[in-house]
């Protein structure tokens, strides 16, 4: 349904440009959800921002294609581009409070929505639609709340009505940036089972973002590691999570606090910080802080491949795996 | 809703107060303020019984002619600052949501504009055209709409960058929309403070023209041109220069006091 290309995402600051998508590619197949996983910085949220083209003045998509539908949405215009946005694309982000605005009723903001992408609804059966959403994404006492401010709600108050808003138009795509990165486990668990159900009720897809491996493993049907703007691993969660094989997604999995006190393990800390996108290291990006990084990996760039013998939908780039059969 | 706090009641009160008699009290009084006796002139009265706030060199009632001069502030007061908040309104939203090369141009044209001294700007104008109030206003709006710019052209720059705009953009609002809908009333804060600030400043550039004979024009009265009036008699009869001067003082110190407690008032966030 929905097929990212080759794109590239740079930002200018100043006299540089940052390259914080670089030649990233993956589809979203329909009824599905699709894991982002990465570190901060890794351009996950630019990748979400750079399909809908909703980048920040000095960011600018240099090459590939988004295709939704089969049609490029990266060279139509912004008045086709707004009758997808919203209406086909849906996107919900990391802080909801910050993404309602505050000078305007949840109410409101729920009724624009409604009417932007049908505009014969009369501002009656659509407040009667708002209240309908607001307790479809469990909202108590909706029809009083409409008229509430968005500072007058909880944080996970809040991402539900970011839901609510989202899903008003039956997007066929959600794209999800970290929407429970700034709750807590139990509300967290409330909206990833949420955004489940809406899933399957209304048929739609998901991009999730998430740097939460648990909630990939849990949800997606597909996992997408990436690091410093480039995909390098992909593959179902279980041949994420069974068999990881770039050395930066088994840091990852490995990073993983267990909640069971008896077992004492120390995870394998990558050395240094992810480096600057200013300056991306030479030939593979990871072999800066990569444990098992040898000399071909300064020079040359490791082409993303299948290796797994017992699976055909894993893809790693990495050069450990290079001149091993398939 | 927050209530006024108690200075700004009093600021609510005293303006309320200022307006209404400016509209009524030369309408239901039988004194005119602009006729005068010509056995009382050169004989200023002290503030009495029979005229609260005393009389000027030529006997006419300075109680009637303080409120029938509030007519003249009040109007100038609304007409210049409607005039400058509304261009200062469009073009600082116009500027901050428009490309570089569209913000650049606004911006130099918003240099130019200040660097020409409003006040030889009107008495130009006043001195060419007839000296009508009505001028006055006029020229006091078209140059002093460069502030409001600058004030809502930075509010624009970064309220677009916050997240619910990227938000609104998602949902498929278009520009316009988002710019007149989503932006515009978070600029409103700050311009309603620059609107009453800009009200205080509009009476007393009106003062000083009139101050200089270059504004309302005898017999009318104006606060301006009845301190122009006390000049000679200061010493004789201050209370011809007190009653303007504290009305214009008071006036002006109201309209910056309600406009501080507004902008708290309609800010969402702190009600």
């Amino acid at each position: 349904m929905l097929k990212v290309e080759n794109i590239t995402t740079i930002f200018k600051t100043g006299q540089n440009t940052v390259t914080a998508v670089d030649d990233v590619s993956f589809d979203v197949p329909e009824n599905s959800t699709i894991g982002l996983v990465g570190e901060s910085g890794s351009g996950k949220s630019v990748t979400a921002l750079s399909i809908l083209q909703l980048l920040s003045s000095n960011g600018k998509t240099t090459s590939g294609k988004v295709l939704w539908k089969d049609e490029d949405l990266l060279s139509s215009s912004e008045k086709s581009f707004q009758s997808i946005r919203g209406k086909e694309i849906g996107l919900i982000f990391q802080n909801p409070l910050a993404a309602l605005n505050p000078v305007f009723t949840i109410g409101n903001q729920l009724v624009e929505t409604l009417q932007l992408h049908n505009p014969k609804l009369s501002k009656l059966n659509a407040l009667e639609k708002a209240e309908h959403l607001l307790t479809e994404v469990n909202i108590p006492d909706a029809k009083k709340r409409l008229n509430d401010y968005p500072h007058q709600f909880s944080l996970g108050m809040c991402q539900r009505i970011m839901i609510a808003i989202t899903i008003a138009m039956n997007p066929k795509l959600l794209i999800a940036d970290e929407p429970t990165a700034s709750l807590d486990v139990t509300i967290q668990a409330q909206i990833l089972h949420l955004l489940n159900e809406l899933k399957i009720k209304n048929k739609m897809s998901i991009l999730l973002i998430s740097h939460d491996l648990g909630v990939i493993a849990q949800h997606c049907d597909h996992v997408l590691i990436m690091y410093l703007g480039k995909i390098v691993e992909s593959g179902t969660p279980l041949d994420i999570f069974k068999s990881p094989q770039h050395p930066y997604t088994q840091a990852l999995i490995d990073s993983i606090p267990n909640p069971d006190p008896s077992i004492k393990k120390e995870p394998t800390l990558l050395k240094g910080d992810i480096p600057s996108p200013l300056n991306i290291p030479t030939g593979c990006r990871f072999h800066t802080r990569c444990p098992k990084a040898f000399d071909t990996c300064e020079i040359s760039e490791p082409p993303f491949q299948n290796h797994l013998k017992n699976s055909k939908t894993s893809k790693v780039a990495c050069h450990l795996f290079e001149n091993k059969p398939k | 809703m927050k209530k006024f706090k108690p200075l700004s009641l009093l600021s609510l009160i005293f303006l309320a107060g200022l307006v209404f008699l400016a509209i009524f009290l030369p309408l239901l009084s039988n004194t005119d303020p602009n006729t005068f006796n010509p056995d009382l002139i050169g004989d200023a009265l002290a503030p009495s019984l029979t005229n609260w706030f005393g009389t000027d060199d030529l006997g006419r009632d300075l109680f009637i002619r303080t409120f029938s001069g509030a007519r003249i502030s009040i109007l100038v007061a609304v007409v210049s600052v409607s005039i400058s908040i509304s261009i200062g309104l469009i073009l600082g939203l116009i500027s901050g949501f428009s490309s570089k090369a569209v913000d650049s141009i606004l911006m130099r044209f918003v240099d130019l504009m200040m660097a020409i001294p409003t006040i030889f700007l009107i008495l130009t104008i006043q001195v060419i055209l007839t000296p009508s109030i009505w001028n006055v206003m006029i020229v006091i709006g078209l140059t002093s709409w460069m502030g409001v710019t600058r004030i809502v052209r930075a509010e624009v720059l970064s309220i677009r960058e916050q997240l619910f705009i990227t938000a609104a953009k998602a949902r498929g609002i278009s520009n316009t929309k988002l710019l007149f809908k989503h932006i515009l009333p978070h600029t409103l804060p700050p311009v309603i403070v620059a609107a009453t600030l800009g009200m205080g400043s509009a009476i007393l550039t009106e003062s000083v023209l009139s101050f200089l004979g270059l504004g309302v024009q005898p017999p009318d009265a104006s606060w301006g041109n009845m301190l122009d009036n006390s000049l000679g008699y200061m010493r004789e009869s201050p209370w011809m220069a007190i009653v303007p001067g504290t009305f214009i003082t008071l006036t002006v110190l109201a309209l910056n006091i309600l406009g501080d407690d507004c902008r708290a008032k309609f800010n969402p966030k702190e009600s």
